[in-house]
């Protein structure tokens, strides 16, 4: 019996770490963009209809190197599929922030994925974030800023030899070495608070990044209001 | 298994067990995104651009005058339908969905016959659901809706008498809901709006709501499969329906007024 509990608890446990978490403010959300909503249907983060999508951020590590030609794949997809499909599919107008190599937007872009990384939900952001905050948002007349960014670690050449020599018996630690995660968070560019945020596992962190992955991790972000009930 | 927790499992046992299970069941449930869209999504970014047309403005302020309204029509071709999808579609879809699921499982005849039931329910749930989609499509009467939120909003603009010689006319040329094989559906509706002034139509601009192509001013359609429609008696139906007429209402109200 005892087996048995800690067997359920390993797997409940496995099954835990591979769900995304999803954080939503509760606070009343003010767009930039426009001055009133006039639609019957209430809305939260839908209010913020023109996003800026700040450069996403992307780290792909193998063999204990990080890959710059894979980070710049997924960096491609990331940017891409999350057009795509908040455009076609959730109705936001969505603008894209060109990476810049060294300049006051490239800084205050990694002032914010530092803000996002630390940041509660809802929690009041230090001056310097508010006002990175507004710059950005200011010059794109935006109601949010959306940030992306990701994490892959698939497993090393070492332990794929290992699984073929060991005709599959140490599959575990492929299993276990493999790691990789999506996230997603929406900044309100009035209050710089962050009001939207999803962590999700890569399951399979051994195939590159498709957007797919990006239309599962974005799928749970409500609707934009649509421009025609905005005045 | 349960009897075993009733007869030898300690308190504290039984406790770690339920929080496990519930561990269990807090995965089964967590956030995913909705089916019918992952179905339509592309990976492919080229296979998902929507065709925008292009709208026109028209300031109907400019040719209402002495006080008075104007008249508000809107009429319809063919009343709204479910396209797409069939009772003998679905029955065809899933007919076929069955038999191949049946043959690789279970190869003998004899074995394959005892889903016979089940495929019977199957079908006649997929018709049970067209009936609760049909209805509350039918109850919500879409183009009453779409004429009482742009009376709200031409009233808000313009007081006094309706006049006759100015008509606002929407054609609605078709709407309804679109689905394939009961998977994916969402609303659509072609239409026309005329500004109609002593007899002559002044203005003309079509309305379009697709799910690749649309008027610039119109949000993407909301996809669920035929069972989300019908859930709770076609709630999402009168959800998507009324959302639309007032969304609509309100993209037209915008085409008829030009800001300065």
């Amino acid at each position: 019996m005892r087996r048995l509990i800690f067997f359920l608890l390993v797997f409940s446990l496995f099954f835990a770490g591979c769900t995304a978490t999803i954080e939503k403010s509760s606070e009343k959300i003010t767009p930039s963009s426009y001055s009133s909503y006039t639609g019957s249907k209430g809305c939260q983060i839908g209010l913020l209809r023109r996003l800026l999508m700040l450069p996403p951020q992307y780290i792909y590590m193998h063999n204990g190197k990080r890959q710059p030609e894979e980070e710049k794949i997924a960096k491609t997809t990331l940017r891409k599929a999350t057009l795509d499909f908040l455009e076609n599919f959730r109705g936001y107008e969505v603008v894209i922030q060109e990476e810049s190599i060294q300049g006051p937007t490239d800084s205050a872009t990694n002032l914010l994925f530092d803000w996002v990384e630390k940041g509660l939900i809802g929690v009041q952001p230090p001056t310097e974030v508010q006002t990175a905050v507004s710059t950005l948002s200011g010059q794109n007349k935006a109601d949010g800023l959306l940030l992306v960014r990701g994490f892959q670690k698939p497993p090393s050449t070492w332990n794929v030899a290992a699984v073929c020599l060991t005709a599959s018996l140490s599959w575990p630690l492929l299993l276990m070495e493999q790691k990789g995660y999506l996230s997603a968070d929406i900044i309100e560019a009035s209050s710089g608070r962050i009001v939207w945020r999803i962590r999700s596992p890569m399951l399979d962190a051994s195939k590159p990044l498709s957007a797919t992955q990006i239309q599962e991790l974005l799928g749970s972000l409500e609707r934009a209001v649509p421009e025609a009930l905005t005045k | 298994m349960s009897g075993l927790i009733k007869k030898k499992l300690p308190m504290n046992r039984k406790l770690i067990l339920t929080v496990v299970f519930l561990l269990i069941c807090g995965c089964a449930t967590a956030p995913t995104s909705n089916e019918a869209e992952t179905k339509v999504f592309s990976p492919q970014p080229e296979a998902n651009i929507v065709s925008h047309v292009p709208i026109r403005q028209f300031d109907l302020a400019s040719i209402v005058k002495d006080n008075k309204q104007p008249i508000l029509e809107v009429n319809f071709a063919k009343p709204g339908e479910i396209s797409g999808v069939s009772h003998e579609n679905v029955l065809k879809a899933f007919a076929i969905s069955n038999a191949i699921g049946i043959l690789l499982a279970f190869p003998t005849v004899g074995q394959s016959l005892a889903f016979g039931p089940a495929a019977t329910i199957g079908v006649m749930v997929n018709n049970a659901n067209l009936s609760t989609v049909s209805r509350a499509m039918e109850q919500t009467d879409f183009p009453n809706r779409l004429k009482e939120f742009l009376r709200t909003g031409i009233s808000a603009r313009f007081h006094g008498e309706p006049s006759s010689s100015i008509k606002v006319q929407l054609v609605l040329i078709e709407y309804g809901i679109f689905g394939e094989d009961g998977n994916v559906m969402f609303f659509y509706c072609d239409g026309q709006l005329k500004v109609i002034d002593s007899g002559g139509c002044v203005f003309e601009d079509p309305v379009v709501w697709q799910a690749r192509k649309r008027s610039r001013d119109l949000p993407p359609p909301r996809y669920a499969s035929l069972g989300g429609y019908a859930q709770n008696d076609g709630e999402l139906v009168r959800d998507v329906l009324i959302e639309a007429a007032e969304v609509m209402a309100a993209a037209i109200g915008k085409r008829l007024e030009v800001t300065k």
